[in-house]
């Protein structure tokens, strides 16, 4: 058994595997259930960088589940040559979702093994922790819209239940149901779409329906863009459809607050992309009117993300309005790449959509795990209550305002990279989007600069006196993260050149995605 | 009428019927997840058959009286050990050089029990998964009842006193 032919599945059934294996090994004690989380989220990092220079090296790969060999994605009926199993089709822009995924669902894991210390049922959670991430990734590798679906209500079963974890505050339980509610709807309209494309044209791969909307596209796929649209705009949490965000990611667990802000809601901005630019192509929609759509939703939402963050005094609330203000600015590079495609300004605007995809990833997984060990170390979460923590804990510190100053985009650190990259690519379709954004990100800026003001610089109130920098399992994967920041951002073309460029060709060439699979 | 002593349990008709039904069920259930691959039904709906028994007991019996018997820390486990199982048994493809989920084994002829490789194979392991976890779910929420009627009547016997 070559491990490199089977690559692609192996990231989707590692932490498969470890969800459903942990609460056997949670029996020898919660020491065990803590490393072998750890190894299964680790491996699942490995296989994600094997897969991702697997992909740089070889182009599209594609793993057909259930066929003699990976590689044959289609069955040959009577001379009638079409796919029919489900695959996975993994392109620069699937692997370098994946890699952003696993990244920080590792460091997620490392942090969480002292951050639950004090909690009961953490088996429960490491497994349904391990199935976020098993349908995050399935999500970023699937080549089949029903395929996306089910791995899309798994991550968003598991997040439900993982939001509502702590179950003995009222909040946690609130924002669960709330959650549960809501993304139950959204995954309704996107399963309503799959069936309109399934009834129109009888398959679910994506290449396959792709070729066919090409072909022939007929008036019914547009209500199924509708309802996919609605459905993963509100699980991207983007303006209008925003408001179970923010009450949802400061509710969970401080490492699950990382994951859902840093990447769950990526997930929906991938879709998005894919779904724009892949399975419908950009030859046969109204670019224009699609694209004016999205960039006004991506303006609307970064203006409320960034302005109702301002009067937030909740640590983890005032993240997540942030996150809802940095989805705004992905939105807005697609939008502009949706308008200005195979351009200059559609290029940057996918570069910068990309770019500060993952640098949010790391900047609000990181920010959260800050908010964590702030909670965990001081028991609150109010700014008020707080001061003075950069002479109690300075590495935290420290890289909060590394962080807060990046998503702010200050340079030199990454948000200030792929902010700037989102500016040029909008005032190249109108400056007014430009000017907006702009104002969007000196809110973010008024917002961090509050907190950093308020909770780190400062007095310390007399109650915060035995409080440091948390145990190393907890400040390692902030540190690391940190650094992460200040390398992208001071050597911005380290990973432009190498993983973001990839993913943009990758999603502007839709006929080398089609002819992966199709003869 | 004299009330029974246990007030959980339903009328002593019920209970006898229940216990006569609970096998037959539980063999229903079995037949229509071995079954999967060649009859209508399958894993799934197997599994919530067999799981109809223990929602039936405790219909007939309350939560006191089927948490002796069926105890939820264990089926737990079997959920867990359904879904190893057929992670496992995709894997076998993999093992036998060709994909996840191929099927490999043994083919037969169609329309036979045994035949059709892994997939009956698969559809036991789904049973057992699916079996566990709708008792687990129905279980919980009986637990969940019960403490807030035991708290409703804390709460009466207080407001009496």
């Amino acid at each position: 058994m070559n491990i490199m032919e089977h690559i692609a599945i192996l990231v989707v059934i590692t932490p498969l595997f470890g969800a459903f294996s942990t609460p056997f090994v949670s029996l020898a004690g919660k020491k065990a259930a803590d490393i072998w989380v750890g190894i299964f989220s680790g491996l699942t990092f490995v296989f994600s960088i094997l897969l991702g220079l697997k992909v740089l090296r070889s182009g599209i790969v594609i793993y057909t589940l259930g066929a003699p060999e990976p590689a044959i994605a289609t069955v040959d009926y009577n001379g009638l040559i079409f796919p029919v199993r489900i695959l996975l089709e993994v392109d620069a822009l699937s692997a370098l979702l994946a890699l952003v995924i696993s990244l920080i669902g590792f460091f997620a894991a490392i942090y969480s093994w002292r951050y639950m210390e004090h909690d009961t049922g953490v088996e429960k959670f490491y497994t349904l922790f391990l199935l976020l991430l098993t349908g995050m990734l399935g999500i970023v590798l699937t080549g089949d819209i029903f395929n996306m679906y089910v791995f899309l209500e798994i991550m968003s079963i598991s997040a439900y239940a993982l939001v509502a974890f702590r179950k003995e505050t009222f909040e946690a339980v609130e924002a669960g149901i709330k959650y549960l509610v809501v993304g139950s709807a959204a995954s309704t309209l996107i399963l309503l779409a799959v069936a309109i494309l399934y009834g129109v044209y009888g398959s679910l791969t994506i290449a396959q329906i792709a070729h066919l909307i090409e072909v022939s596209p007929s008036p019914l796929i547009w209500g199924a863009l509708a309802l996919y649209l609605t459905g993963f705009i509100l699980k991207a949490g983007i303006v209008p459809l925003h408001m179970w965000l923010i009450d949802a990611h400061p509710a969970a667990p401080s490492s699950i607050s990382a994951l859902l802000s840093g990447v769950v809601i990526k997930t929906g901005a991938y879709a998005i992309i894919r779904i724009f630019f892949t399975l419908y192509g950009v030859e046969v929609m109204n670019r224009a009117l699609i694209g004016w759509i999205i960039v006004v939703i991506a303006v609307i939402t970064m203006f409320v993300g960034g302005s109702l963050g301002l009067i937030q005094q909740d640590l983890k609330r005032l993240l997540a309005y942030s996150s809802v203000a940095q989805m705004g600015y992905i939105a807005l590079g697609i939008g502009v790449a949706l308008i200005a495609f195979n351009t200059t300004a559609g290029d940057a605007g996918l570069v910068g959509a990309l770019f500060h995809l993952l640098n949010h990833a790391i900047m609000k997984g990181m920010l959260f795990l800050i908010a964590g060990v702030i909670l965990h170390q001081l028991g609150t979460r109010n700014i008020n209550e707080m001061g003075g923590l950069i002479k109690k804990m300075p590495i935290t510190s420290a890289c909060f305002i590394i962080g807060g100053l990046a998503i702010a985009g200050v340079p030199p650190f990454n948000g200030f990279v792929s902010k700037l990259i989102l500016y040029e690519a909008s005032a190249m379709i109108s400056p007014a989007l430009a000017v907006i954004a702009i104002i969007s990100s000196a809110l973010t800026l008024g917002m961090y600069l509050r907190v950093i003001q308020t909770a780190f610089l400062g007095r310390a109130p007399e109650t915060l006196k035995d409080i440091r920098d948390p145990p190393a399992s907890m400040l390692i994967p902030i540190v690391i993260l940190a650094i992460l920041i200040v390398i992208f951002g001071i050597l911005p073309s380290l990973p432009v050149d190498s993983i973001i460029t990839p993913a943009v060709e990758a999603v502007k060439n839709q006929a080398s995605y089609l002819s992966a699979v199709l003869p | 009428m004299k009330m029974s002593e246990k007030p959980y349990e339903l009328s002593v008709i019920v209970r006898t019927v229940a216990r006569l039904l609970f096998g037959l069920i539980l063999i229903f259930g079995f037949y229509v997840i071995v079954h999967g691959h060649i009859t209508p039904g399958g894993g799934f709906q197997g599994g919530v058959v067999t799981a109809l028994a223990v929602i039936m007991l405790l219909a007939a019996y309350g939560y006191e009286g089927v948490v002796t018997e069926v105890r939820e820390k264990i089926l737990e486990r079997f959920e867990s050990l359904g879904a190893i199982m057929f992670w496992t048994l995709g894997l076998v493809g993999v093992i036998a050089t060709a994909t996840y989920f191929a099927d490999v084994l043994y083919k037969g002829t169609p329309g036979e029990l045994i035949s059709a490789g892994t997939i009956p194979l698969m559809n036991i392991a789904v049973g057992m998964k699916v079996a566990s976890g709708v008792a687990v779910l129905v279980i919980i929420m009986s637990i969940g009842m019960y403490y807030s009627r035991k708290y409703q009547k804390a709460e009466k016997e207080g407001a009496e006193e």
